[in-house]
């Protein structure tokens, strides 16, 4: 029983401590960390898509006919009259955006962050024996942990077990800044840990900074019973109100938004992620060392008139809203000049049924897409294009450990690449091995890495002017190291070492030969330490 | 340091031996035998009702928790519906979502202020409320069979929550498979899980997969084959809603569409539902010989599973809301007292508020508040009305009979975060500030030996709050709030001044309001 200890722990901590009690440490939570963990700058924004998000009607394989076969009524027509309504082709594949993700939105949305190297598209991306309950799902998504055991309980998200670890001594001690910020709603499992919440829930930031000042200074509680400790919790949450009260005020004052992108922050009249969005561009902006943010958009449990044959209802609004979120907060960022030290990331509980329903919607299903944004993803389509032939039971989607995501992949990557822990370090949030899906660079700002950056990654690939499909791999390092560079196709399947030698100080450039492997995209993952940067390959023949 | 006085029984039974960290929570439902006294009888107030006046805790010290427990659960026969209804509840209006944009927003305008109403008389209700206790069922079962006013982005005619929340009246404590019938052809239910869209042609498996899930085994108990096989027994069910749709049962009401149905077996829980003639496929027939038959089967496959569930959500709400392995022995004894008592609710709510477990010590002052017990139970204790119940609830994130999702609000630690804790401060500030000055003296003077400042405050508190807060907290309250440093004989005048005492006696009531036990109940 941890949170008992905890909870004795922290009696003792406030009768030694005066009155008002909870000690704050001089400690920010970027920066301040030892050597296995976080030592970055980088910041982590999760947008949580609540009810099951459509990938079938998100990311669309248009072309293969079994799709306007089994959706008869609400698959979007490549043939529609109106040319604003219908797919658009994501680069050179065969799958296509929805339309509301790119007209009609800031910038062409989706459309216009993938040209402009901002937006990953990962699909297929689940786990195995899917379960189709919104709750289970959101909870087996949240906390990291796969579990087919319904007696498993998840009580805690594989954030709030990252930063466990890196605070140990959370939350008798608590950093200067809230390590995650969840906008709206009550406080997700995402940021729960062992020792209780590691992040912070505002609704408006306004009425946050206004009502704040609540705590009173009465003592903690002695004893283990259950009234002690619920009254411990309570009186937690009421300090730490206070305490970060102060640092999002002045963040909040002190940023701002860029001029001309409106995100209706103060009417909410872009809808809420939107609005949602644009507070966390200016916390940002007015210097929050926050290092995850939360954002919430629900609606996606899309049974019934989910849309018609011209893209009207329920689901073309939210793909649009979130198309618009996100490329107005992406276009903040660049302009402001935060924007290699984030990245977003979509998540939702399952995709649904690929059969329609008899009410225009569709039911649970399995399998879905997923998005990553940011100027530091690899801008790109991974996973591979569902398959109708190979369904379930149920008649969904097959999870093929072959060909979909491990959902768990889109965070070891993170805990890896973006905040620079090492591969135990995964293994430990996410109590299993898992590798990551190399759909990143890291941020460019580690104080500490051998690779010297050019801004936009430590790896380049060049082509022979002989041969599309060989070249040479150039990085330059500070000093001598080791170093490994592997790859990986676009399933994010390891597909060979490149290199793996100790080498010396100064520039380097490796040949490559691409000519054994078949056409597509692949990743080139160099790493040295904790350290990673990644570039693109594309095969073609 | 706050000590939770150790009770007689507490010293019967050795507990004063035993170092209170190794103390678990293993009292059983054998009946707790002792009078309640002040303490006892407020913590029964306090969970099976929303919070208790004086004169309530007064007229309860002395009986047996039996004796009690009968009083505020009255008789399970008797609905007890409330003599006014909001004047809205039989208005009907076109179908706004086949109507112009200008209409729809008219009608769902309209709607969102019956809502608003609806809540404001269920919760005036419950501060009204003496004994029996009826309306902290009723909230119970609405959180338990969750239905959402506003869902995707239509709206629950407000008209249908208010039938809804009659039909939990009538079944709060009575028969739970008869109770799991009702809700599953309730027309709120039917409109809110998708029941009114679910046709022979493409079923809709929402409402059979809630069904299991949340509302009776819990997850684990089924397949998703089930699933598919109930969604199929619960086809053709519709509801009159607007007044351009057929109300063969009247408007509001559910009524069965036979070509919606299908009519092919069932098999369900691996038991069969025979196939059935088009002749007598009829809203009787299919209501008694499928819909029945298929709870009857899942009460006597998955009885165990439904039993311990149910209790578990019982002890939950009313207990704790955050059990551990301790209590699953206790669970399960209550849920072989419901099968024993074939799906009688009175039987286990008897039983379970008048058990040992009920009062043990860790469960007394445990459970964290639901903004409706937080805003019912300080109002009633007040006895000052609310100017502003929908706003409020939604400041705290409980807004009635719109649940943030199908599983309810989770509440223990949900319910108090940086954003809630601060507005639950501040209903509270604002409730005192809105007091007047005379409704003030005359709150003071309901406490016995109220001119005497140490007094009034601690019977305040032990009011208030479920434990009396230590020495330390008690002499600030008392000198520094109440008292403003005067002299603690100088107290008998400031109440002949008036001002003084009001002043003193409002800031002491917002210090209480900022304890974190005035959180807990």
């Amino acid at each position: 029983m941890k949170r008992r200890t905890l909870l004795k722990a922290g009696a003792l901590a406030g009768a030694a401590a005066s009155f008002r009690s909870i000690p704050l440490f001089a400690q920010n939570p970027i920066g301040a960390l030892g050597q296995n963990a976080i030592d970055n700058d980088a910041i982590l924004i999760i947008i949580q898509m609540f009810g099951g998000n459509d990938g079938l009607n998100t990311i669309i394989p248009v072309d293969d006919p079994r799709y306007v076969q089994i959706r008869p009524n609400i698959s979007v027509k490549k043939d529609n009259v109106d040319a604003t309504k219908r797919p658009v082709r994501i680069l050179s594949s065969d799958m296509y955006f929805h339309p509301a993700l790119v007209n009609g939105v800031h910038k062409n949305g989706f459309l216009g962050l993938m040209d402009a190297g901002r937006l990953a598209v990962i699909q297929g991306t689940g786990y195995e024996n899917p379960n189709l309950s919104h709750f289970r799902s959101t909870d087996i998504w949240l906390s990291g942990l796969n579990t087919s055991d319904p007696a498993n309980r998840l009580n805690e998200g594989w954030v709030g077990r990252m930063f466990e670890k890196n605070y140990p001594e959370f939350p008798m001690v608590i950093p200067e800044h809230p390590l995650c910020l969840q906008l709206g709603g009550s406080l997700s499992m995402l940021l729960q840990s062992d020792k209780g919440d590691m992040g912070l829930a505002i609704g408006d930031v306004d009425s946050f900074v206004k009502d704040g000042g609540t705590s009173s200074d009465s003592p903690m509680m002695g004893g283990t019973s259950n009234y002690a400790n619920e009254y411990n919790y309570i009186r937690s949450i009421a300090a730490k109100g206070d305490a970060y009260n102060k640092v999002i005020e002045e963040a909040w004052k002190k940023g701002t938004n860029t001029t001309g992108i409106d995100f209706a922050i103060a009417n909410g009249a872009k809808g809420s992620l939107v609005r949602q969005m644009g507070i966390i561009s200016r916390l940002i902006s007015g210097g929050l060392k926050t290092k995850v943010y939360l954002a919430n958009i629900g609606g996606f449990d899309t049974h019934v008139q989910q849309q018609d044959t011209s893209n009207n209802g329920q689901h073309p609004a939210l793909l649009n809203q979130l198309a618009n979120a996100v490329s107005m907060f992406m276009d903040d960022a660049v302009q402001q000049g935060f924007a290699n030290r984030v990245v977003g990331l979509t998540v939702s509980e399952f995709g649904r049924r690929p059969y329609e329903n008899g009410s225009n919607g569709t039911d649970h299903g399995t399998t879905s897409v997923q998005f990553a944004f940011g100027t530091r993803v690899q801008a790109n389509i991974f996973g591979a294009n569902p398959d109708f032939s190979d369904l379930d039971r149920n008649g969904d989607l097959a999870f093929d450990m072959n060909r979909n995501i491990d959902y768990r992949r889109l965070y070891s990557e993170i805990i890896q690449t973006w905040f620079g822990g090492s591969a135990d370090d995964s293994k430990d949030i996410l109590k299993d091995r898992v590798v990551p899906l190399p759909y990143l660079q890291s941020p460019i700002a580690s104080l500490n890495d051998p690779i010297m950056n050019y801004g936009n990654g430590g790896l380049r690939f060049s082509n022979d002017i002989a041969s599309s499909n060989s070249g040479y791999l150039h990085f330059e390092v500070k000093k001598d190291c080791h170093v490994t560079i592997r790859l990986y196709d676009s399933l994010g399947k390891f597909a060979g070492n490149l290199f793996d030698s100790y080498i010396i100080a100064g520039n380097h450039s490796i040949p490559v030969d691409m000519s054994v492997h078949a056409s597509g995209m692949y990743i080139c993952e160099l790493s040295t330490g904790n350290f990673r940067h990644t570039t693109s390959i594309i095969v073609r023949k | 340091m706050e000590t939770p006085s150790i009770n007689r029984r507490d010293f019967l039974r050795g507990n004063l031996n035993k170092s209170k960290n190794e103390r678990i929570l293993n009292d059983t439902l054998s009946p707790y035998s002792y009078p309640l006294d002040r303490k006892t009888a407020a913590h029964l107030l306090r969970r099976l009702s929303f919070a208790p006046t004086l004169q309530q805790i007064d007229s309860f010290v002395g009986k047996t928790a039996q004796e009690a427990v009968t009083i505020l659960l009255g008789d399970p026969n008797n609905e007890y519906q409330p003599a006014n209804s909001p004047a809205w509840i039989n208005l009907t209006t076109e179908n706004p979502y086949g109507a112009d944009i200008y209409t729809r927003f008219q009608i769902e305008g309209q709607w969102k202020s019956y809502h608003s109403n609806l809540q404001t008389w269920w919760v005036n209700l419950m501060i009204a409320e003496q004994t029996p206790s009826v309306e902290k069922l009723v909230h119970f079962w609405s959180n338990h069979f969750t239905t959402e006013f506003s869902y995707d982005d239509a709206y629950i005619p407000p008209q249908i929550l208010f039938r809804q929340l009659a039909m939990f009246r009538k079944n709060r404590l009575g028969d739970f498979k008869q109770f799991v019938e009702d809700v599953t052809l309730d027309p709120g239910m039917l409109v809110y899980l998708g029941g009114n869209l679910n046709t022979n042609r493409k079923p809709n498996e929402n409402y059979a997969r809630e069904l299991m899930e949340l509302y009776t085994t819990g997850i684990g108990h089924y397949t998703e084959g089930d699933v598919k096989e109930a969604a199929r027994v619960l086809t053709g069910w519709r509801v009159a809603r607007y007044n351009d749709e057929p109300a063969r049962n009247g408007i509001y009401n559910a009524y069965f569409q036979p070509t919606d149905h299908d009519t092919e077996a069932k098999q369900f829980l691996g038991r069969s539902i025979p196939a059935r003639d088009t002749a007598f496929n009829t809203e009787y027939l299919v209501k008694t010989e499928e819909i029945r038959t298929m709870l009857d089967i899942l009460f006597d496959v998955r009885k165990v599973a439904i039993a311990r569930f149910v209790s578990a959500k019982i002890y939950k709400y009313f207990f704790y809301s955050n059990p551990n392995e301790d209590v699953t022995d206790f669970i399960n004894e209550c849920g072989d007292l419901l099968i024993q008592n074939d799906f009688k609710l009175y039987p286990l709510f008897y039983a379970m508020f008048s058990s040992d477990h009920f009062f043990n010590q860790q469960i007394i002052g445990a459970q964290i508040k639901s903004p409706t017990e937080l805003i019912c139970g300080f109002s009633k204790a007040l006895k000052k009305g609310i100017a502003n119940i929908p706003g409020n609830l939604s400041a705290m994130e409980e807004i009635l009979i719109d649940p943030p999702t199908v599983q309810g609000w989770e509440a223990h630690h949900r319910w108090i975060t940086t954003k809630t804790f601060p507005n639950r401060v501040k209903f509270a500030k604002d409730l005192v500030n809105t007091m007047t000055d005379d409704e003030l003296i005359a709150f003071i003077k309901i406490y016995p030996a109220y001119d005497d400042a140490v007094e009034l405050v601690k019977n305040l508190c032990l009011h208030l709050l479920p434990f009396l807060p230590n020495q330390d907290v008690l002499d600030k309250f008392t000198n520094i709030t109440l008292l403003q440093n005067q002299p603690v004989y100088e107290w008998s005048d400031m109440i002949s001044d008036k001002a003084p005492a009001v002043r003193g006696m409002k800031a002491l009531l917002i210090e209480i309001a900022k304890n974190p036990a005035f959180q807990l109940c």
